[in-house]
């Protein structure tokens, strides 16, 4: 127990230092305005160091794992799992819709460079022309739309399926979003890094990070939490207990719903500015979508 | 169309582990769909598993079964390149049946 909170605040103070770093750092320090100044790289290490500090003997591929990384029972429930996963159907029939020939002579591969191989561990990206995040669900509506077919639902099955065939696609690839050199992109990863770290919401009043940075592992209700770091590494994933694909999206949403946090204006944009902070300080982790999460 | 039925059986000291997963909706007739009309119940109610003529396995399902069920279990006495048909019948009268060999 003291060493964990001895760890815990060894990151609030690597991320106090990151606050008052001086300007000019990787993602371009003030913002004008006076906006928060920040620094993803930095508190990409941070968080790594905070990780490797507390549970030493795991990789960074262990990460995507999410909650079974970190207690013995559920990583052989993981192995169990995985001599036949649950993914399987979702692997075929994302495979099937991939392949699909649109319209007009294009696929899927038209729109991703590389045929799709290795895209997925740079989303959910900022997009300048959208004006903010973009994740792999509105790419692929993008390029059904440049093609004139209709969109999918962003958490419906068939666009389930298809993200966990380019998700596997990517299988391995290191996590590669960076905030680029542009206020809105650093308001927005800003917004993601408050509401995780600093925010109590909901009637329950915890924060995300009460669960996933200083609480990550078994818990007093003999549930586990999956740590931040490269904890959308694996999604989208098949959650058993919900029984279909799940994006990060929706799985933060989900967090929320256990937290009883009351729908308010904007909700979905901050599930948006969360996904994007945790992806872009889970650098370096590999991709292993589709996962599973119980 | 491709089988509903995946299975990956393995014989190991005089014993084969099964393991199956079949996809089926598995509907329990208590959920509503996005219209507020309840999706009628669809679930698997007889799965079976026979090996040379022998039925080494049955189960009787109900709606409580989760969708696309898996299923592990073993047996004594198969060997490698037995025959092992598995078949399933659900509540609408729709079936599937596969037969595979033993690895």
């Amino acid at each position: 127990m003291a060493a964990r909170l001895a760890a815990a605040a060894v990151l609030a103070a690597s991320l106090l230092s990151v606050a008052a770093a001086p300007a000019g750092q990787e993602a371009g320090g003030q913002a004008p305005g006076g906006q928060a100044t920040v620094d993803p790289a930095a508190d990409a290490a941070a968080m790594r160091a905070y990780f490797h500090t507390r549970f030493p003997a795991l990789s960074l591929r262990d990460y995507a794992d999410g909650p079974y990384a970190l207690d013995a029972g559920m990583r052989k429930q993981l192995q169990d799992l995985m001599q036949f996963p649950p993914t399987t159907f979702a692997l075929e029939d994302g495979a099937k819709r991939f392949a699909e020939t649109f319209g007009d002579g294009a696929t899927y591969a038209t729109c991703f460079p590389g045929i799709g191989q290795g895209i997925a561990q740079d989303y959910p990206r900022f997009d300048a022309k959208r004006g903010g995040v973009e994740t792999l669900a509105m790419a692929v509506n993008d390029c059904r739309a440049a093609h004139h077919a209709a969109p999918l639902p962003v958490d419906g099955e068939a666009m389930a399926d298809l993200l966990a065939q380019i998700g596997k696609l990517s299988d391995g690839k290191p996590m590669a979003v960076t905030v680029p050199d542009d206020p809105h992109a650093r308001a927005v990863y800003a917004r993601g890094r408050a509401v995780f770290d600093d925010a109590k919401r909901g009637t329950v009043g915890m924060s995300c990070a009460d669960c996933h940075v200083a609480g990550a592992g078994p818990g007093p209700d003999r549930a586990t939490r999956a740590p931040a770091l490269g904890i959308t590494a694996g999604f989208p994933a098949y959650s058993t207990g919900a029984g279909r694909m799940l994006t990060a999206e929706a799985r933060i949403a989900g967090c929320d719903r256990g937290l009883h946090v009351a729908p308010y204006a904007g909700m979905a944009a901050d599930h948006l500015a969360i996904a994007y902070y945790l992806a872009a300080v889970s650098r370096g982790v590999p991709v292993a979508a589709p996962g599973v999460r119980p | 169309m491709a089988s509903t039925i995946r299975v990956r059986a393995i014989a190991a000291d005089g014993n084969v582990e099964v393991q199956s997963l079949i996809r089926h909706p598995m509907d329990s007739g208590f959920m509503k769909n996005d219209k507020g009309q309840i999706i009628p119940a669809h679930f698997i109610q007889t799965v079976t598993f026979e090996t040379k003529g022998k039925i080494v396995f049955t189960a009787f399902w109900g709606p409580a079964i989760s969708k696309d069920p898996y299923l592990k279990f073993s047996y004594q006495g198969g060997a490698k390149g037995d025959p092992l048909t598995i078949s399933w019948t659900d509540n609408e009268g729709m079936s599937d049946t596969l037969t595979t060999k033993v690895a």
